[in-house]
């Protein structure tokens, strides 16, 4: 008969062992999602930099679209590989619309004077959700999205005409080392 | 009451067998990953995989990853149910031993 204390000890480590599998599990799904959008975002910024604010739309919006089926890729080969859970392409295209009508509204109920808040803006929430991802035990989200948040702030008061670009290297170029960082688990 | 699985029982298969049913709705694991979580040793991991293997909870599937070979290993389905007969033992005997605060 095994005492409770020693039950108690195997139930909580094989607990843990679960959650760890888990956690890795996700990080190995997230990675190649994060590599992609950070690829997007990363030339998406640079050519906002480089092009006339007038023709934004058309620079992002077949971004977006490349980004949205990219990720339906993603899904799609990672259920081919056993994985059961993530978005469907349904979902994924509704997310997409969402986010992009959640930017829109806001962008609308605030009307920014200048461009820099428009480019600040999606680098700031991209690091709220991993930063709330990272609470609740997705660490290595967590400190991707810190790093994203003050490199953000730190363009936004000190990069002036450069800000795009900046915004490209650390929301982009975060999002791609993130992405390998999750994959190396 | 649920009864112990004296094979699940050990610990290090406890966890092997834990990883695996965690990872039932992921990409399967191979042994690599697999020691890595456990942080276990390449040979006593072997050993209780194979034991696993022969009591049929555990299944052991050679593949290629482009021209490296890889292990899969994946819970079965009795190897997924002792699991939660083990589990379910563990938490029983984790609830008698607790008084009942409605006893009082």
């Amino acid at each position: 008969m095994i005492s409770k204390a020693e039950a108690a000890a195997s139930l909580s480590e094989a607990d843990a062992v679960g959650r760890r599998t888990r956690t890795a599990g996700g990080y190995a799904v997230a990675g190649p999602h994060l590599i992609l959008w950070g690829a997007i975002w990363l030339v998406g910024y640079t050519v906002t930099g480089l092009v006339d604010p007038r023709f934004l739309s058309l620079v992002w919006l077949p971004l977006v679209l490349a980004g949205t089926v990219g990720a339906t890729m993603l899904g799609r080969r990672a259920r081919t590989r056993g994985v059961r859970f993530g978005a469907t392409p349904i979902r994924s295209l509704v997310m997409a619309v969402s986010i992009a009508l959640f930017f829109l509204a806001v962008y609308l109920v605030f009307q920014p004077a200048t461009l820099a808040p428009y480019l600040v803006f999606p680098a700031l929430v991209t690091a709220l959700i991993y930063l709330v991802m990272g609470v609740y035990g997705w660490p290595r989200l967590g400190w991707i999205g810190a790093g994203m948040f003050l490199v953000s702030m730190g363009a936004y008061f000190f990069a002036g005409s450069y800000l795009p670009f900046c915004i490209a290297l650390a929301g982009g170029g975060g999002l791609m080392l993130g992405g390998t960082w999750l994959r190396s688990v | 009451m649920a009864a112990p699985d004296e094979i699940i029982h050990q610990s290090l298969r406890l966890r092997i067998m834990a990883a695996l049913y965690a990872a039932r709705d992921l990409e399967p694991l191979d042994f690599g990953k697999l020691k890595a979580l456990l942080q276990a040793t390449d040979g006593n991991l072997g050993s209780h995989l194979t034991t696993l293997e022969n009591a049929g909870y555990v299944s052991v599937e050679k593949q290629l990853a482009g021209r490296k070979p890889r292990t899969c290993l994946n819970i079965t389905p009795s190897g997924a149910s002792a699991f939660r007969n083990h589990t379910n033992y563990l938490r029983e005997i984790i609830e008698a031993a607790e008084p009942d605060p409605s006893a009082n």
